[in-house]
């Protein structure tokens, strides 16, 4: 029987340490290694013109949307227009304007195809949107983008598309959007207002309401909708001056809702230190007031300045 | 440096306002939601100077009204007849306000009751309130942040800016059916609803022991300071009169609402309850329509002492927590006095005018590092000497 010497003694170990090193490693990896990568897309079609070749190619065209993003906030059954450009710093033909998925069916581009496009020369897009009624209220975040031939072009133009739940006062002839995140309080009250007089029409809420209480204030955001009186036909400047009640270091400052002027007030309340914000806006029979002073709420602050943005009257 | 406090003193001052009849006995006042003694389901839920919070870390006391529990919508109605001077949104936590003053209830002064987070309001400002049974609004809450309640108030201002205010006072809340603070008298309203606040109409002394629980109003007048100045509170409590200075510059305190002319003889004591030693505030017994000559006990930035002011440079080193101030009047000299055995110490002297005055006890600073919680008591003031002239009863 030959009986091994040192150095095979020697090989035999490092060799078992390898082997243990090794099936080590392997657990390691399997228990440690990520999900499996998406499947790798299939390779583009091979560009049959010059364009499409630039577009494939280091030289590949750059595309400046202005604005580069947009914010509509909408319910269903409503639809809006917005107008942008962009600008190749290339020429391209057949070109084409579309959306993603996400948010292609909720509207269109005029126009949509475009022959030719000069290199440097701005080219104006208009874009409608339409919400179905029976659009679930949620966020609808897509792009949309160039493409030549099969080619997407990378630069892109950012929809953030929010469909919220209408609010409206068929009485005070007044309405607005509602993030899905609040709930909307209605109050059925007097309905007509006399002179001197105001109505929250709405509370908008994230929060349970909750039992009578005290003035410890409840967390999460409340916003409040208002009509007051105004008979007397007073310009808002006016009304301001004559019904609101502004504090020394409160800040007016002019905005334009959806056409309309308004008076934005914020300030610090005398009770609590909390800073508020008021918008103030005349529809001439009434002034509608949106406010709320629950910033603290991180989304809050976000929740009103929408609702702000869809106030408009009619019926 | 002195002269600036004392000044400050003497601003306060103008806030002062005149009572000079009480309330009439018998009143029929009703409760805005309901009497929970004649089966109104409503209760309070935080009672006048009651039941303190925390908000953002900041303890919040003082409540200068009283919230009652209601759901939103709830029938608000008037305490009584009066007249509408504010029914707007005042934003903030207060929204939808209405503020309706009462002149009848108290002979020559204007009572006004306020109810707050109004979710509507239906009357209009100018408006008469006549029918107490037709609702001046409904109940709110939510669109203020807060649960549904009515907060309620009844008070006096002291000047003509009528507004909310603060809803609140900066200093520990007190026990007590009526405080002055700074920009009105309250009142704790359900026991003024039923009657329950005496105050005493004017009398032939103007000494006053303060042990009647509530500051006879009728021979006193808040001092408070200017809108920017410090909070301050005052309450006829613990047998004598407390007040609370929160932090911040000013004054307060109350002022006599009669005068003597001629000579005259005055004194009181006072009691240092809350008293860092160098916090900046003096406390004083001071002759009002004389520029607010007095004596004082002055806490300096580096020395305790007893001084005569204004215009004298007279002053006495003290370590004392307690005593007596003494203010006479001879002629056209005024001395100052302190004791705090059985010897009145004179502090000094300085000549003035004859003209009639009314007499202040106050504590405030001008110190803007001041710190706040400074808390003084007086008690037994008294007129030694002198004859005194009261506001006639209208």
């Amino acid at each position: 029987m030959k009986i091994m010497n040192d150095s095979s003694l020697k090989r035999i170990g490092i060799l078992i340490v390898f082997v243990l090193v090794v099936f080590a490693a392997g657990s390691l990896y399997l228990f440690a290694r990520p999900a499996p990568p998406a499947p790798i897309p299939p390779a583009p079609t091979p560009a049959s013109n010059p364009a499409e070749a630039a577009s494939t190619s280091s030289t590949q065209p750059k595309i400046a949307w202005s604005p580069t993003s947009t914010l509509v906030i909408l319910s269903p059954s409503e639809s809006a227009t917005r107008d942008f450009a962009f600008v190749s710093d290339q020429d391209l033909q057949n070109v084409v304007i579309e959306a993603v998925p996400e948010i292609a069916g909720f509207l269109t581009i005029e126009p949509s195809t475009f022959a030719s496009i000069s290199a440097g020369q701005p080219q104006s897009v208009h874009m409608s949107l339409s919400i179905p009624s029976s659009t679930a209220l949620a966020t609808y975040v897509g792009t949309i983008h160039l493409r030549v031939g099969s080619s997407t072009l990378p630069q892109t133009l950012k929809v953030d598309l929010q469909v919220w739940r209408l609010f409206r006062s068929d009485q005070f002839g007044v309405m607005l959007s509602v993030p899905p995140t609040l709930q909307a309080d209605e109050y059925q009250l007097s309905g007509l207002l006399g002179r001197g007089q105001g109505e929250t029409l709405a509370t908008f809420r994230s929060v349970p309401v909750g039992a009578p209480g005290t003035d410890a204030p409840v967390p999460g955001c409340f916003i409040y909708l208002s009509a007051e009186d105004n008979s007397d036909g007073l310009s808002l400047t006016d009304w301001l001056v004559q019904r609101s009640y502004r504090r020394p270091n409160d800040v007016d400052k002019n905005v334009s809702i959806n056409g309309t002027p308004g008076i934005l007030r914020t300030g610090l309340g005398d009770v609590f230190g909390n800073p508020f914000v008021v918008l103030f806006v005349s529809n001439g029979t009434f002034i509608f007031e949106l406010g709320s002073n629950t910033f603290g709420d991180t989304a809050c602050k976000e929740e009103f300045s929408g609702m702000l943005s869809t106030i408009r009257f009619g019926s | 440096m002195f002269l600036t406090r004392r000044w400050l003193f003497i601003t306060a001052g103008t806030a002062v306002f005149l009572l000079s009849s009480v309330r009439s006995s018998g009143s029929a006042l009703r409760f805005p939601v309901g009497d929970p003694s004649s089966g109104s389901p409503y209760t309070i839920s935080q009672k006048f100077q009651d039941a303190p919070f925390i908000l953002n870390g900041k303890t919040i006391s003082g409540h200068l009204g009283e919230d009652w529990a209601v759901d939103v919508g709830t029938n608000v109605f008037p305490i009584a007849p009066g007249h509408v001077v504010r029914s707007r949104d005042f934003q903030d936590n207060w929204c939808k306000v209405v503020i309706i003053a009462h002149e009848n209830l108290v002979p020559g002064r204007t009572i006004y009751s306020l109810y707050a987070h109004l979710i509507s309001i239906l009357v209009g400002e100018g408006d008469d309130v006549i029918d107490v049974t037709k609702p001046i609004g409904l109940s709110g809450g939510p669109q203020c942040g807060y649960p549904p309640h009515l907060h309620f108030e009844i008070k006096e201002y002291h000047s003509a800016n009528i507004t909310p205010g603060s809803g609140y006072t900066d200093e520990p809340a007190l026990n007590v059916d009526l405080l002055c603070h700074n920009d009105a008298t309250f009142f704790r309203p359900s026991s003024f609803i039923l009657g329950q606040i005496a105050i005493p109409s004017l009398l032939g002394s103007m000494s006053d022991k303060f042990d009647g629980d509530v500051l006879n109003i009728n021979r006193w007048g808040c001092l408070v300071p200017p809108s920017q100045g410090a909070s301050v509170t005052l309450a006829d409590i613990n047998q004598h009169l407390e007040v609370l200075m929160g932090t911040g510059v000013g004054g307060g305190g109350i002022v006599s609402q009669c005068s003597i002319s001629g000579d005259f003889d005055v004194q009181v004591d006072y009691i240092l309850l809350n008293w860092p030693i160098n916090n900046n505030h003096s406390v004083r017994l001071g002759a009002y329509d004389l520029g607010g000559v007095g004596v004082l006990r002055f806490s300096a930035s580096s020395s305790e002492l007893y001084e005569l002011g204004p215009g004298s440079t007279a002053h006495t080193p003290t370590n004392d927590t307690a005593g007596q101030f003494r203010l006479v009047r001879t002629g056209s000299t005024i001395s100052g006095f302190f004791r705090t055995g059985s010897n009145w110490t004179f502090l000094g002297s300085e000549t003035g005018a004859t003209s009639a005055t009314r007499f202040n006890l106050d504590l405030g600073t001008n110190g803007t590092f001041a710190p706040g919680g400074i808390v003084v008591a007086f008690d037994n003031f008294q007129v030694n000497a002198g004859s005194s002239v009261c506001p006639a009863a209208p």
